[in-house]
């Protein structure tokens, strides 16, 4: 079974009763372990498609399963529960809270996870802080670090509950070429640990990191 | 989780304003809710004082010795004579402590008075409105029919700006709290994709208003106590007994209304 699969995905908007084609007749099967370069035009769906695949949008007829299961049939909870569970994002202005330090940014989507005591937050919290080496850093404002320590921050914020899908979008598109190499070596050793790993990007450096490059 | 998220918002420099905001209008409404109060202490000293005054010339004349004015004072007089099934009546509206019929010898004619003793003579003006709907007329015994008038206006000035205030700054907190959480929109969203129920965003939504509310009412409270001090007690010198539960009541009102209208806004609807 793969990790992601879509059958028949259709995404359509109506705009002033007119009907806008974004996604059509998308079958896609993604599985652990792999990184996948999502690639396209402007405009061309690639943030709709991750959003569809991270439960945060859906589609306008079709099927997403995640590990078999069909999400767009889940409730909005329970939808909410698989991201938490299953799906960590990044994306490409870091989207970090401004007004939290490094290590309160990554702690946050732990809260909700009854997986962690407060002594198991703090050391996964102090782990994935390592990980990105950003340990002197840990009580920084975002507005205090580099782009590329921002994002970094991100990533180990999107590993937090340790999903088995990444979805970033853009991830380096803020980035000079040296932060950008250290990125997708990080998403690329993340799905070298087993993760499934989708990256939607405009650099040509993507197929040198992905298994696979699906082209929108 | 709390902590971080109410730590996070009060480093939001923009919030801050708010929070100072909070604080002004708080302070306003406190100040709004003591005229009443601070009219009703001022009236009750000037009917003291007329009563003293009154009773000083009386017990200069031994015949009034055993007449207490005060008593007076808060004393309807009715002169015409009532029916038993009158009597009654007037003895259950509110405020009426007791009715009492004097007969006085006025020339071998024998006349009689009836004195309606009110708890407090604020009611003076309920208690009439009530007798003419029985189609009684009575008059204050002793009391000066023009400090009536002039607490009756006053009152309604005190009672008008009063509510004006209040609503004032219901309206502006609302709107405050609606700004917060539309400022809060890239956070919510954020939770959202960290899987955060939405039942739990607008729990932590209405911690975060509640919080800052809190802070300044904590603030508007001294700074209220400050201009009562300096104003009403220092000035005017006089101490105003507030009614607390009232208070506190519509304190509490103004903090958990606006904190759940803001959080039921339609933009968090994804
Ligand atoms: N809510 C919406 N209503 C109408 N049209 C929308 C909406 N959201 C996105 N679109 C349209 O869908 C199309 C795809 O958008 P999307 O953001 O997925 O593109 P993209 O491939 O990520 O582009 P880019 O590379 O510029 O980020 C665009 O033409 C966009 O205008
Ligand atoms: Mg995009």
């Amino acid at each position: 079974m793969s990790k992601i699969e879509i059958i028949d995905g259709n995404k359509e908007y109506v705009k002033n009763k007119e009907k806008i084609k974004i996604l059509e007749n998308i079958n896609l099967k993604f599985e652990s372990g792999k990184l996948y370069g999502i690639v396209g035009e402007s405009g061309a769906g690639k943030t709709t498609l991750l959003n569809i695949i991270g439960t945060l949008d859906s589609f306008t007829s079709g099927k997403v399963l995640i590990d078999g299961q069909d999400v767009i049939q889940l409730k909005e909870d329970d939808r909410a529960r698989l991201r938490m569970e299953k799906i960590g994002f990044v994306f490409q202005e870091f989207y970090l809270n401004p007004n939290m330090t490094v290590e309160e940014n990554i702690e946050q989507p732990m809260f909700i996870n009854e997986k962690y005591d407060k002594t198991s937050r703090r050391e996964r919290t102090s782990k994935l802080i390592e990980t990105v080496n950003l340990t002197p850093r840990r009580k920084h404002f975002p507005k205090e670090l580099s782009g590329g320590e921002q994002q970094r921050v991100a990533i180990a914020r999107a590993l937090a509950n340790e999903p088995d899908i990444i979805l970033a979008d853009e991830p380096t598109g803020n980035l000079d070429k040296e932060n950008e190499k250290r990125i997708f070596e990080m998403l690329q050793s993340l799905s070298k640990g087993g993760k499934c790993v989708i990256v939607v990007s405009h650099s040509s450096k993507i197929e040198e990191y992905a298994d696979q490059v699906i082209k929108l | 989780m709390m902590k971080n998220q109410i730590k996070s918002v009060l480093r939001n420099k923009s919030n801050i304003i708010y929070i100072f905001t909070f604080v002004i209008l708080f302070a306003i409404l406190n100040v709004a809710l003591t005229i009443r109060p601070l009219v009703d202490q001022y009236f009750d000293n000037i009917v003291e004082e007329y009563s003293n005054t009154l009773q000083t010339q009386l017990n200069k004349i031994s015949s009034y010795e055993n007449i207490k004015i005060d008593e007076l004072a808060k004393t309807i007089q009715i002169s015409k004579e009532l029916t038993d099934e009158q009597k009654t009546e007037i003895e259950n509206i509110k405020h009426v402590e007791r009715l009492e019929i004097q007969k006085i010898d006025l020339e071998g004619e024998e006349v009689h008075i009836q004195y309606l003793y009110l708890d407090d003579w604020k009611n003076f003006e309920y208690v009439n409105n009530r007798l003419d709907a029985l189609g009684i007329s009575g008059s204050p015994a002793v009391l000066d029919e023009q400090i009536l008038e002039s607490y009756s206006t006053i009152r309604n000035i005190a009672n008008t700006i009063q509510y004006l205030l209040i609503i004032v700054s219901l309206l502006v907190i609302i709107v405050c709290c609606r700004n917060i959480v539309k400022n809060e929109q890239k956070n919510i969203k954020l939770l959202q994709i960290f899987g955060y129920k939405k039942s739990k965003i607008k729990q932590i939504l209405f911690v975060e208003q509640i919080t800052m509310l809190i802070i300044g009412l904590i603030f508007g409270i001294v700074l209220y106590e400050l201009l009562y001090f300096l104003l009403v007690h220092e000035m005017l010198n006089i101490s105003v007994e507030n009614n607390a539960v009232m208070m506190v009541a519509i304190n509490a009102i103004i903090i958990l209304l606006p904190a759940f209208l803001s959080i039921h806004i339609k933009t968090l609807k994804s």
